[in-house]
């Protein structure tokens, strides 16, 4: 009864299990799953350690040292509680806060706790600016935010991770991923400048 | 936040967006994580045997004939019949080299591989041994201890 096969009906490809398996061709000495894992879940973690530590070289290490982890640990990834990509980024996430809290800064200490400590934008409503301009200026923004605001917008805007998975690699609830996305939002909106989409609007022609 | 910030920003966001995954990982870390992985147990040569004889086999068990081949290593006989090869598999490239890797699932994740589990059993945990390519690929399943 339990070989039993249905009739006929779509069959989808197994995808959800291949990192498992590479994971486990992985112990038995692959290096060919070692490569794969790499191109598919490298970019992301090299991507979020860079915006975290804005320094490539450290990026690509903290990079290196998830990989070992995959290497080293691999029996303690879980596929049931979250997908090898969530899990390969809280390592790095890990990594990356090590890193912060031992960098020494100029202002006070990295803390998560740290109260939203971005510069405050020039309030002048006067000044305009261009859409390449305004992309600049979010951009920017975004490096100025404190580490614990920056993480959740990398993970939820610019790498499209679910709230509940970014949940799990920040080791907070659902409910404070959104609040720090809202309020990382917020201070990145105040930089651009009200009378942007209007002066846009004239470069374009309208 | 008015409207046309929130629209502004999510324009902003979405062009950072393209530039930021843009960016891939680093080439040279590959070469160097490749270098890191332990040297590999010799792959279990006889599978590709046996994943070609199963599509085989199933002519000689309609006649009633159920075939046995021998492991290299003396491990116990296994039917040629016991791997299943996956539809999904139909299509892909001949594999190089072949790993059985053995992992423990739910027998309600069967049913992606076409495998009618009834609810009552879904929860319950089982072992299958996956044939799988060097492409990470899986071939064919088969319970583990079909062997």
């Amino acid at each position: 009864m339990f070989w039993r096969r249905r009739g006929e009906h779509r069959f989808e490809p197994a995808a959800p299990t291949d990192d498992e398996l590479l994971g486990a061709l992985l112990r038995e000495g692959s290096q060919d799953a070692m490569a794969q894992l790499y191109n598919r879940h490298g970019g992301l973690v090299y991507r979020f350690s860079l915006r975290l530590m804005q320094d490539e070289s450290a990026a690509e290490e903290i990079t290196q040292d998830v990989f070992l982890a995959l290497l080293g640990d691999a029996d303690r990834f879980d596929p049931a509680r979250a997908s090898l990509s969530t899990w390969l980024c809280g390592i790095a996430r890990r990594r990356v806060w090590k890193h912060l809290r031992a960098r020494e800064r100029d202002h006070a200490a990295v803390s998560e706790d740290d109260p939203d400590r971005i510069e405050s934008p020039e309030d002048d409503p006067f000044i305009t600016i261009s859409r390449a301009e305004a992309v600049d200026a979010v951009e920017q923004g975004l490096d100025a935010l404190t580490p614990a605001l920056r993480e959740v917008v990398v993970l939820c805007e610019l790498e499209e991770i679910r709230y509940q998975d970014a949940a799990e690699i920040l080791g907070i609830p659902v409910g404070t991923v959104r609040s720090r996305l809202h309020r990382a939002r917020r201070q990145l909106a105040l930089l651009l400048s009200p009378d942007w989409a209007d002066k846009s609007k004239k470069e374009d022609g309208q | 936040m008015n409207m046309r910030r929130s629209d502004e920003l999510q324009e902003a966001l979405r062009a950072i967006r393209e530039r930021h995954r843009a960016i891939g990982a680093p080439l040279s870390l590959e070469a160097r994580l490749r270098d890191a992985v332990p040297p590999r147990r010799p792959a279990r040569r006889w599978i590709p045997l046996t994943i070609a004889a199963a599509a085989a086999s199933l002519g000689l068990l309609y006649l009633g004939i159920a075939p046995r081949i021998t492991h290299p290593d003396s491990r116990p006989a296994a039917p040629l019949a016991s791997f299943v090869m996956l539809p999904a598999s139909f299509g892909l490239p001949r594999p190089g080299a072949t790993s059985i890797v053995r992992i423990e699932i739910r027998k309600g994740d069967l049913r992606r591989y076409g495998v009618d589990v009834p609810p009552p059993v879904e929860d319950q945990l089982v072992r299958v041994d996956f044939a799988v390519g060097e492409d990470g690929l899986a071939r064919a399943i088969r319970l583990a201890g079909a062997e």
